[in-house]
């Protein structure tokens, strides 16, 4: 098995994340607003063991 | 989120606003990905007679539909709504020129990218530089366009100063 340097890893790994980002840009409005909700659940996980006041989470319909 | 839209809609419909647009995070969604945030910036031009404003005629409208005040922001239909008057140029050329969006199957009105870039220039906050950046990347910029609005709304010097580039 042939090495890669770091940089070039650390590079795969970015143009990676990159693509992944265009492509959850280009998501339907509504699958967003899914994820965000999801999001919003998740940083209370994390507010809550911190000890910080929690964030309010939506409803969708 | 559609009952929401659906109601704002009914707020326009009813004539207690001249016109809304969905700024801030939310705005954003339209053009990138989603990020998490709290609540939903409504930008309203509200019509006057004058230079005050009253929002209390529109909370009544909203009560009615069972919205729920919870300080600053209100409950509307399962998402916390924050509504805030178009307070200057910037803020009213951006509901004005605002765009048609669906959600599900409900329209609403959502700024430009070009102005909510600009709009979060203004304001200035980290998240808000957070903001230009994911859309500078990730969105479709007309730069001729965000340009234009810069220079009219006296932000092209704060632009260089932050050298943003799309």
């Amino acid at each position: 098995m042939s090495g890669s340097s770091p940089t070039a890893i650390a590079e795969g790994l970015f143009q990676g994340k990159a693509r992944s980002r265009k492509i959850a840009a280009a998501l339907p409005i509504e699958e967003k607003l899914r994820r965000l909700v999801a999001m919003q659940k998740r940083a209370n996980e994390i507010r809550a063991a911190a000890g910080r006041p929690l964030m309010r989470v939506w409803q969708l319909d | 989120m559609e009952k929401t839209l659906a109601i704002l809609n009914e707020l326009e419909a009813a004539g207690l606003v001249e016109s809304y647009a969905i700024g801030g995070a939310m705005a954003a969604f339209f053009y990138a990905e989603a990020v998490v945030t709290e609540d939903l910036d409504i930008f309203v031009l509200i019509k006057t007679s004058g230079s005050l404003i009253s929002l209390s005629p529109i909370y009544d409208f909203l009560k009615q539909r069972d919205a729920i005040e919870e300080r600053e922001h209100l409950w509307l239909a399962g998402t916390l709504v924050q509504l805030i008057p178009a307070f200057d140029a910037l803020t009213e050329e951006a509901v004005r020129e605002a765009v048609e969006k669906t959600v599900g199957q409900t329209k609403t009105r959502v700024m430009r990218v070009e102005h909510l870039i600009a709009i979060a220039l203004q304001t200035g906050r980290a998240k808000d530089h957070a903001r230009i950046a994911l859309l500078l990347e990730t969105a479709d910029v007309n730069q001729t366009c965000l340009q234009d609005i810069l220079a009219r709304h006296d932000l092209q010097i704060r632009w260089e100063k932050t050298k943003f580039r799309p």
